[in-house]
């Protein structure tokens, strides 16, 4: 992951030290600049692993109050976009459960896809055929294959801080990321 | 390298997860077989499509929205009263202590309906056992009735009573009011498998 997205460079890992200083001091400009900062970044996420815009709306505000309520627990001993992206991961991978058991009642479904408004033009544009296979394909992974998928094909993390952020070992993350791609290999084989 | 053991690795190939001998071992394999070279292609193209995914990145004004309401879902989580922390978290488990008191709620309006009627007094029971044909004398349960009165409800009840048809009921309907009488006469009813409200759970 580049040094622009991770922060690891010194000029901004000093800068997100002092966000985090001013946070856990209740200083609510530095709240309005880590939205700023990680907003779409934490909503892209969420939506690659919900796939819906509500949803991944829901779950990008709901990680942005964990980090309000909890900055305090924050100690440093991982990144601050690698804590926040844990907390949006686990919220999408809860939301993700709660809409499987929801979509037992199909209406309901049916009801909250077709409330998607900004997404219909692009994907009619891309072609919704590939779009909706694609969509298809990502969404038959197991979550934890799903979410280490995102990370790293979508977010370019690399397995180390995928492992962070997914709370499992470099070797895991890897071994999902193989097989998330050689089943999305067999599934979407067929498209030219 | 056989063909299967390069198809087995054609992902940590394409990721460059291999070392630098193995990399070139398989490199030397697929540009001679056109079988895994197919393979690998196939694979660089599932990956090409799975780009387009259909995220679109949303407008500036998106975000102007975005924020509208998470400012908002901060202040409303901020009205919520301090002594129910996590209430979300608690309704499943509150749901059978609601439960509990809307059956002793409906339980005490059934049971003390003929219990109130049982005070009435002697112009109801005549009433009663008149209309119904009943030639039996009205039998009002002693403990019963002891109950009520010893909680003071006296005036009010019998008023009530007077007022109503079904004044006084025989003898095999009064034993089915002395089990809420009971529940109403002692405090011990309430459910105690998840702590009284305010102790333990709410008041963390």
């Amino acid at each position: 992951m580049s040094d622009n997205v991770s922060g690891r460079s010194g000029q901004a890992r000093e800068d997100t030290v002092r966000l985090v200083e001013r946070l856990k001091a209740g200083d609510e400009r530095a709240f309005e600049e880590l939205v700023g900062t990680y907003r779409e970044r934490l909503y892209r996420v969420a939506w690659r692993i919900l796939r819906d815009d509500e949803s991944a709306e829901d779950a990008a505000q709901e990680a942005f109050i964990k980090v309000y309520r909890h900055i305090a627990r924050f100690e440093g001993r991982s990144s601050l976009y690698t804590w926040m992206y844990r907390i949006t991961v686990n919220i999408a991978l809860n939301k993700l459960k709660r809409d499987k058991f929801r979509q037992m009642v199909p209406l309901g479904d049916m009801i909250r896809k077709d409330r998607n408004p900004r997404s219909d033009p692009a994907r009619a544009a891309m072609g919704a055929e590939i779009v909706d296979r694609v969509r298809e394909a990502v969404e038959t992974l197991p979550d934890k294959q799903r979410a280490v998928f995102t990370l790293k094909f979508y977010e370019g993390m690399s397995h180390k801080e995928i492992a962070e952020v997914v709370g499992c070992s470099e070797g895991t993350s890897k071994a999902n990321y193989f097989h998330a791609v050689r089943k999305l290999r067999k599934l979407l084989g067929d498209l030219r | 390298m056989r063909c299967e053991e390069v198809h087995k690795r054609l992902v940590e190939f394409m990721e460059g997860e291999l070392s630098a001998a193995d990399t070139a071992e398989m490199r030397e394999h697929i540009d001679a077989c056109d079988e895994c070279a197919a393979e690998l292609a196939a694979f660089e193209r599932t990956m090409l499509l799975l780009e387009d995914d259909g995220y679109v990145e949303p407008d500036p004004f998106y975000w102007t929205r975005f924020e509208a309401g998470l400012r908002a879902k901060i202040r409303d989580k901020g009205r919520r009263p301090a002594f129910v922390p996590g209430i979300d978290r608690l309704a499943p488990r509150l749901a059978p202590v609601v439960a509990a008191v809307l059956l002793f709620a409906v339980g005490f309006g059934v049971g003390i309906q003929p219990v109130l009627n049982m005070v009435a007094g002697d112009s109801g029971a005549a009433t009663f056992a008149e209309s119904a044909g009943d030639e039996r004398d009205p039998v009002v349960s002693p403990r019963s009735k002891s109950l009520v009165e010893s909680r003071g409800f006296g005036g009010q009840v019998a008023e009530y009573a007077s007022n109503t048809a079904d004044t006084l009921r025989p003898e095999g309907f009064d034993s089915a009011i002395d089990e809420p009488q009971m529940i109403l006469a002692t405090d011990e009813s309430w459910p105690t498998g998840e702590g009284r409200l305010g102790e333990g759970t709410l008041g963390r």
